[in-house]
């Protein structure tokens, strides 16, 4: 790469990171929960050590294009954005310590827009870097990862303790470990569940041709209603057998809960699960099969030696799909009883505390793309060698 | 273009459903009268605070105001990275919104909050962020698999690149884009639901009254409608879809 | 016409094309042919500026091509890939409009000219005006993609590897049916190939690239003859002579011949026999029977029994075959004269192994 060309994505993101840290809110302080907050930008938060942030971006322009090595240039990107995403998280945390004090135990200090831009513009610089460190495994997963790394044993050091997100998670500690695991589990429960039904569906619609339109034309139909209205509908049916079923209620089956939010998030699960499976065996090419055979296998070796490996990879792809789905649909599950870390949000939302909801938010979020990541990384790992990439 | 040889039956039928879900929407006392035969025991049956036709109509709004500037900037956006000059931004494009849609749609409702407030506007921005994402990665899906030797000969053939995106590439890429239309505006419809809680009312207001109250009268209905409009609009939307195949 | 002047194009610091000067003259068609990475494709695309030269001009009926706006400069010139680039979402009435439609023809006038140029391509149009381009086979495709190029009616047709992906023998009649075409309607035609045999069947004149370098620009015949250097000996194949062949016809060399009606009387064999050891043999209508060793007859009665029968539609030659396959067919059959007959096997002449070798050996060069 000349030395006169600096990438334009790199561009694009260090315009945005000097924008961030120099305009908006950086950090609000708000000396109690009703009054309006004071923005920050970073400047006035942190004084002289905003230099530290100009520089830094800065330097993804002026001084690493010189380095001439491709490798070390892309781990120099990387390097550097993961740094301005953990120092911006430190400096907030280090600005939220200093406004603190004792007199006022009622004062909070949020991350704002510049702290959010900021981060957003580290990530397109991140992810930048990452894509050209292609070819490295070993480096390309330092990158993506350091960032959070950083971020956690900031976390766990109690250097970001007066951050308001931080004082919720601490304040609710308990409940928030709590629920968290409901969330999981309902999400989890579902989506096993779902991938029982949804590949035996998928066989029968691939085996029987006749069934395939109606089985589809079912998970098609549940997957388009909004997954709140399908919760409200489960709700009926259920408080009415809970009613006239005295077993079930003692089960602790009831109109609203747990069991209409497992029944609802079972049924979404299903279209991509059920689809793949579909799919995964259109695609292995019936030249295969016959091969098989020819060569003496019995069906049992066939199905384990021959069918699964080659469906495996395009099953669990809609797997991952739907635990991502799964996880944010139980997010609406709060609304009907069921928990989760929904009820951050929802009481966020009626309390009018930013950061609640924001605490509620990004852990879902989080654990989102935590399970997208491990299901991707399963995936690559079960999909035979030289066998391209699983169908989306 | 051609429309599928039956395309003017197909069309009656649709615009008949339109009809059909308008005039059910409208006819409150149907609705009365179903609630009450489902649930005998409960006193209030009907969502009091407004009828179908003005929740479906504040629903509607928030959905196609949001939907329809979301398939411009999507448009838009994946026409440019798509582009010579564009192309630098493609793989960040495309990542980025991968990386958005494994967000729950509740989730990015939920912060327009802290970030813009409650009520109507912060909702439609939310929804419109959200919206583009599908939007974008099936547009540049769908212009990434033109075929090569069309657009060569299309240039060849003297049509000035604007000319190139407009009769070649963006026909060609018009199912699969649609079909990412298709399923941003469903989810949106979906989000939209849940708008009531961040204020945007809709029709999640008498689902939401009905749990809070303990009325599951009030939940249907609100979610026997939205359902309704969610299959609607993904039949009419995956009509014009189907309209548009032109390969065997 | 079309005139290169010192073309060259460069990436970076290498040329893909360096200093290529040629002319081409109105109604010739010419092809550019060469081993891969020779520039011919690239040579190609810079007449129509699908590729900008780095340097030199281009100048079209003696206009430099690099004043008009690409768009514009296109529309005037018909193009064909190899590939063939139907518009998979138009029907194959909408894929040839689509020249004319820019240039804003009215309806009738373009309704008409489609009809008109698929029947120029052999294709009825009603059965293939509505045809969308997946059901067309390969030949079908090609056909309709010339079609195209020729809707507007340009002077100049650009053809990159037309027929490249096409079977033989469809590729054969369509590069028959081709030149006939381009005759008839005097287009200058500029065609890229890397198959010799396809050069030398169609071009008139042949450019034999190497390395983004002219290395021989003649008529087939006298590249044929004449290779400029090694390279070009090598790459026109072994079997030149044989190629050249192909480009004449056996009307060039033939011979008028006499012949002994079946049914003769055989008053004057002694004179006869003067004149040779076999004579042809035909019918009353002068349709080809056979040959006879007049050393071996005497009588009538002989002649039928000292005949040597041929069957006269396949150990013959037209006046229209070429030299190469009169010279094919008598290795085939053993002999070293054919009879030319006409449509109707009537003898017209006959054609002599010994005149084909001393014409292959340097002798008329025309």
């Amino acid at each position: 790469m000349r030395l006169s060309r600096v990438d334009r994505v790199v561009l694009a993101g260090v315009t945005l990171g000097l924008f961030s840290i120099s305009i908006p809110a950086f950090v609000t302080y708000r000396p109690n929960r009703l009054a309006a907050g004071e923005s920050l930008n970073l400047w006035s938060a942190i004084g002289a050590w905003a230099i530290l942030f100009y520089l830094l971006w800065l330097s993804l322009v002026i001084v690493v294009p010189l380095v001439k090595n491709d490798t070390a240039r892309n781990a120099a990107t990387g390097v550097l954005a993961n740094a301005l995403f953990v120092l911006g998280f430190l400096f907030a945390g280090i600005a939220a310590t200093d406004l603190a004090s004792s007199e006022n135990p009622f004062a909070r200090t949020s991350l704002a827009a510049g702290f959010w831009l900021n981060t957003l513009a580290a990530y397109i610089v991140l992810v930048f870097a990452r894509q050209n460190l292609g070819q490295d495994r070993v480096l390309g997963t330092i990158t993506t990862y350091a960032g959070f790394g950083g971020a956690a044993l900031l976390a766990a050091g109690g250097f970001v303790n007066e951050l308001s997100i931080m004082q919720e998670l601490v304040n609710n500690e308990e409940r928030f470990i709590a629920e968290a695991l409901r969330h999981l589990t309902l999400s989890g429960i579902a989506v096993t569940i779902g991938s029982v039904i949804g590949v035996t569906l998928g066989i029968i619609a691939f085996k029987n041709r006749a069934s395939e339109r109606p089985a589809f034309l079912f998970v098609n139909f549940v997957q388009t209603i909004p997954s709140l209205a399908l919760f409200g509908l489960m709700i009926a049916p259920l408080a009415y057998f809970s009613d006239t079923v005295p077993f079930l209620r003692q089960l602790g089956v009831e109109g609203i809960g747990t069991a209409p939010a497992l029944i609802a998030l079972t049924l979404y699960s299903l279209l991509p699960i059920t689809r793949n499976t579909f799919t995964s065996l259109s695609i292995i090419p019936s030249g295969v099969i016959d091969a098989g055979f020819g060569m003496g296998m019995s069906r049992r070796q066939l199905l384990i030696k021959v069918q699964i490996p080659l469906a495996l990879p395009v099953v669990l792809t809609g797997v991952r799909t739907s635990a991502v789905q799964a996880i944010g649909n139980t997010t609406v599950a709060a609304l009907i009883g069921a928990g989760g870390l929904g009820t951050f949000v929802l009481q966020g939302l009626g309390q009018a505390a930013p950061d609640l909801i924001l605490l509620g938010a990004i852990s879902i979020i989080f654990i989102a793309l935590a399970a997208d990541t491990a299901l991707q990384a399963l995936i690559t790992a079960l999909t035979p060698k030289g066998v391209s990439g699983a169908a989306q | 273009m051609r429309a599928a040889p039956a395309g003017r039956r197909e069309w009656i039928k649709a615009a008949l459903l339109i009809l059909i879900f308008a005039a059910l929407i409208s006819n409150m006392a149907l609705w009365e009268a179903l609630l009450r035969f489902l649930f005998p025991g409960e006193k209030d049956v009907l969502y009091p605070q407004a009828d179908l036709t003005q929740l479906v109509g504040e629903h509607l709004a928030l959905v196609l105001i949001s939907s329809a500037l979301a398939i411009i900037v999507g448009l838009g956006i994946g026409i440019f990275v798509t582009r010579p000059a564009g192309k630098d931004f493609l793989r960040i494009a495309n990542d980025l919104s991968s990386l958005g849609q494994t967000f729950p749609p509740v989730a990015v409702l939920a912060l327009a909050v802290p970030l813009l407030g409650f009520g109507f506007k912060p909702t439609v921005t939310a929804l419109f962020i959200y919206s583009v994402l599908p939007i974008l990665r099936n547009t540049i899906a769908g212009l990434e698999t033109v075929p090569q030797d069309s657009i060569e000969a299309a240039y060849g053939m003297g049509m000035s690149k604007s000319q190139v995106l407009a009769r070649v590439e963006l026909p060609l890429a018009l199912q699969v884009i649609l079909a990412g239309i298709r399923v941003s505006v469903v989810v949106n419809i979906g989000t939209a639901t849940i708008g009531v809680v961040v204020g945007a009312g809709g029709l999640g207001s008498p689902i939401i009254s009905g749990l809070v109250r303990g009325n599951p009268a009030f939940v249907l209905e609100g979610a026997l409608a939205a359902a309704l409009l969610a299959l609607l609009a993904d039949f009419l939307i995956g009509k014009v879809e189907h309209s548009l195949s032109w390969s065997r | 016409m079309i005139e290169l002047l010192s073309v060259s194009k460069k990436y970076g610091d290498a040329f893909a094309v360096k200093d290529i000067s040629m002319v081409i003259g109105k109604g010739e068609l010419c092809v550019l042919i060469g081993p891969s990475g020779c520039g011919k494709s690239t040579t190609l695309k810079m007449i129509n500026r699908m590729i900008e030269p780095s340097s030199g001009d281009i100048l079209i009926d003696s206009e430099s091509a690099a004043t008009f706006r690409p768009e514009l400069l296109r529309r005037r010139i018909g193009y064909v890939i190899q590939s063939v680039g139907l518009f998979p979402h138009m029907t194959v009435e909408e894929n040839i409009a689509v020249v004319p439609r820019l240039l804003k023809w009215e309806r009738s006038r373009v309704a008409a000219r489609i009809a008109e140029l698929l029947e120029l391509v052999k294709l009825d149009p009603l059965k293939y005006r509505e045809k969308y381009p997946a059901e067309l086979s390969g030949g079908e495709a090609q056909r309709v993609g010339v079609a195209r190029a020729l809707a507007a009616d340009p002077p100049i047709l650009l053809m990159d590897e037309p027929f490249g992906a096409i079977d033989p023998l469809s590729r054969e009649r369509l590069q028959y049916e081709f030149v006939k075409i381009q005759k008839e309607l005097g287009k200058t035609v500029v065609f890229v190939t890397h198959d010799i045999d396809e050069a030398i069947r169609i071009a008139d004149k042949i450019a034999i690239l190497r390395a983004g370098e002219l290395v021989q620009y003649d008529t087939p015949e006298n590249i044929l003859a004449a290779p400029a250097n090694k390279f070009v000996h090598d790459f026109v194949g072994i079997d030149r002579a044989l190629k050249r062949l192909s480009r004449f016809k056996v009307g060039k060399l033939m011979r008028p011949t006499t012949s002994i009606a079946i049914a003769n009387r055989l008053t004057s064999l002694d004179e006869l026999r003067k004149k040779g050891r076999f004579s042809w043999v035909t019918d009353e209508n002068m349709r080809l029977q056979g040959w006879v060793e007049l050393t071996k007859i005497a009588t009538e009665k002989e002649l039928k029994e000292a005949l040597t029968e041929l069957d006269a539609d396949v150990v013959s030659a037209h006046v229209d075959t070429s030299l190469k396959n009169a010279l094919s067919k008598m290795l085939e059959h053993g002999v070293k004269t054919l009879a030319v007959v006409d449509e109707n096997t009537r003898l017209t002449g006959e054609i002599r192994m010994e005149d084909i070798v001393d014409f292959t050996d340097g002798g008329d060069s025309t």
